[in-house]
C-alpha cells in the first residue's frame, strides 16, 4: 500500500469534511479512490455513473497524467503520489 | 410564520417571514442545482441536488441547516443504460416516500428516506420503449396521492402523460383521454403527452387540474376524461398549476408559447380561477406588469393552504400573496434561476 493524496473539487468537498485533499492508502489509482469512498461513501455516485465509468464531465489524473480508464485505474501507486478528481471544463 | 425553501440553479435559499420582513439564509449546497424539496415521515427535511458534472442525490436535515447526503438514494441499476440526472419531486403518503426522477422513473422509500428502490411496474411499463423527453428531459415530475386511499396515485411524466395506479403502484394505466398530444407521430397514440404539472382536490382526488404543453385541462373522474379550460387566459402554455385547497382557487402563470417561453407581451401576471377552472382572471395586483420576461418553472410555485401562494421565477425573483391572490409583492432578494419553491412551515 502506498500513502497518497486524493484531491477532489470544491463542489464535492462539502461531502468530505469540507476538505479538498485527503490522505489515503492504496495500491492502485482505483484502490485509492475506493479507500476515499469507504471513508466518504456519498462521493462515489458523483464520480462514477451507473456504467461504472468516471462521469463524462469529470476527469481523473494520476500525478498529472490522465487516468480515466479502467486500465489507468489499475496503475500501481508509490508513496507521495497524487490522484486528482477534477470537474471538467465543459460548457460555456 | 411561513418558511419557504427555494431551490435554484446554484443552491438553495431559506426565506423566513418575520412578520415585517423576510430573512434569507443560503445558499445551501452552493453551486449545485437544488431541484425539489420534501419531508420524511420522521420529520427530516429533504432536498435534491443535481449537477451536470456530478449527477444527482437526495439530502436530509433535521433543521434546514445541517445536511447529510442519503447514501442509498434513488439510483438506476449499475451496469444499465439509464442515468439518474435529477430528482424532480418527493411526495409522501403515510410512512412511504415517493420520488419522481429523470431519466424518468419512480422510486419509493419505506424507511424514512434512508434507502430507495425502483417501482418496477412503473419503471418497466409496457410503453417504456416509446417514452420520449420534452425540452426539460424525460422526467417523472409530479406524484399525487389520494389522501383517502393512498393506493390511488397519479404520476406525471414529460413527455409521456399521466399514469394512474389504484393498487399502490403494482399496476399503472395511462389517463390522458381528451388531451392534445405533443408527439407528432401516430405510432403510439397512447403516449406522447407533455404534461407539465398536475394538482388535485385532496377532498376529492378524482378532481385534477393539469397544466400541459398543449393547454390547461381538468378532469372530474380521475383522469379518464380531460376537458380544456382556458377561458380568460392569454395563453394555454405554462408550467405550474397549484390549488389553494381551502378556497379552491387555482393559479397558473401563462407564457406566450412553447417557442417563446416568456410572459405574454412581457407582462408577467399570475392568473387565478375561483370557479374550478371555468374562467380565469388576472390574480389581483402587484405584478411587474411590464418589462418582465421571467417565467415560472413547474416546481416553482406552492401554497400554504392559508391563502398564501409563493412562486419563484427564472429571473430569480420570489413573488408572494398572502390573501389568496388579491395582492402580490415581490421580495427584494434576486436569486439564481429558481427551480423549486416549497412551503416548509406555515
Amino acid at each position: 500500500m502506498a500513502e497518497v493524496t486524493v484531491r477532489i473539487p470544491s463542489l464535492l468537498a462539502e461531502l468530505a469534511d469540507g476538505r479538498l485533499e485527503h490522505s489515503v492508502e492504496g495500491a492502485t489509482v482505483g484502490g485509492a479512490l475506493a479507500a476515499l469512498f469507504e471513508r466518504f461513501p456519498q462521493l462515489q455516485v458523483h464520480v462514477f455513473d451507473e456504467s461504472g465509468e468516471v462521469r463524462r464531465h469529470v476527469s481523473c489524473f494520476h500525478n498529472g497524467r490522465h487516468a480515466r480508464s479502467a486500465e489507468a485505474h489499475a496503475v500501481r501507486l508509490a508513496d507521495g503520489d497524487t490522484v486528482t478528481i477534477l470537474q471538467a471544463v465543459s460548457g460555456g | 410564520m411561513v418558511t419557504l425553501a427555494v431551490g435554484t440553479k446554484k443552491g438553495a435559499f431559506i426565506l423566513r417571514d418575520t412578520g415585517t420582513d423576510w430573512d434569507m439564509t443560503g445558499p445551501l449546497h452552493a453551486g449545485w442545482q437544488v431541484t425539489t424539496f420534501g419531508r420524511a415521515p420522521g420529520g427530516d427535511h429533504l432536498l435534491a441536488t443535481a449537477s451536470d458534472w456530478f449527477g444527482a442525490a437526495v439530502h436530509r436535515s433535521p433543521d434546514l441547516e445541517a445536511w447529510e447526503q442519503v447514501v442509498d438514494g434513488p439510483a438506476w441499476p449499475d451496469g444499465g443504460d439509464r442515468r439518474l440526472q435529477s430528482v424532480w419531486t418527493i411526495a409522501r403518503s403515510g410512512d412511504t416516500l415517493w420520488a419522481g426522477v429523470a431519466e424518468a422513473g419512480l422510486f419509493r422509500s419505506d424507511d424514512d428516506g434512508a434507502s430507495w428502490h425502483g417501482v418496477e411496474a412503473f419503471n418497466e411499463h409496457r410503453t417504456r420503449g416509446g417514452w420520449m423527453p420534452g425540452a426539460g428531459g424525460l422526467a417523472a415530475h409530479r406524484v399525487l396521492i389520494d389522501p383517502g386511499d393512498p393506493d390511488r396515485m397519479w404520476v406525471a411524466v414529460s413527455a409521456v402523460g399521466v399514469f394512474h395506479t389504484a393498487d399502490g403502484g403494482d399496476s399503472w394505466e395511462l389517463r390522458n383521454s381528451g388531451v392534445i398530444r405533443t408527439a407528432s407521430d401516430d405510432d403510439d397514440a397512447e403516449i406522447g403527452f407533455c404534461v407539465h404539472r398536475i394538482a388535485h382536490d385532496p377532498q376529492n382526488a378524482d378532481r385534477i387540474w393539469r397544466q400541459d404543453h398543449r393547454g390547461v385541462y381538468r378532469t372530474t373522474d380521475g383522469g379518464a376524461h380531460w376537458e380544456q379550460i382556458e377561458e380568460g387566459l392569454p395563453s394555454g402554455f405554462g408550467f405550474p398549476i397549484v390549488r389553494d385547497n381551502p378556497s379552491g382557487a387555482l393559479f397558473v402563470a401563462p407564457q406566450e408559447s412553447d417557442e417563446r417561453r416568456m410572459p405574454v407581451e412581457g407582462r408577467f401576471r399570475v392568473f387565478r380561477s375561483t370557479d374550478d377552472g371555468d374562467s380565469w382572471h388576472v390574480s389581483g395586483t402587484g405584478h411587474p406588469e411590464e418589462g418582465f420576461f421571467g417565467g415560472v418553472l413547474r416546481d416553482a410555485m406552492d401554497t400554504d393552504d392559508e391563502g398564501g401562494v409563493y412562486l419563484g421565477t427564472t429571473s430569480g425573483t420570489v413573488h408572494v400573496t398572502r390573501d389568496g391572490g388579491d395582492s402580490w409583492e415581490i421580495l427584494p432578494h434576486v436569486l439564481p434561476r429558481v427551480l423549486s419553491v416549497k412551503v416548509v412551515d406555515a
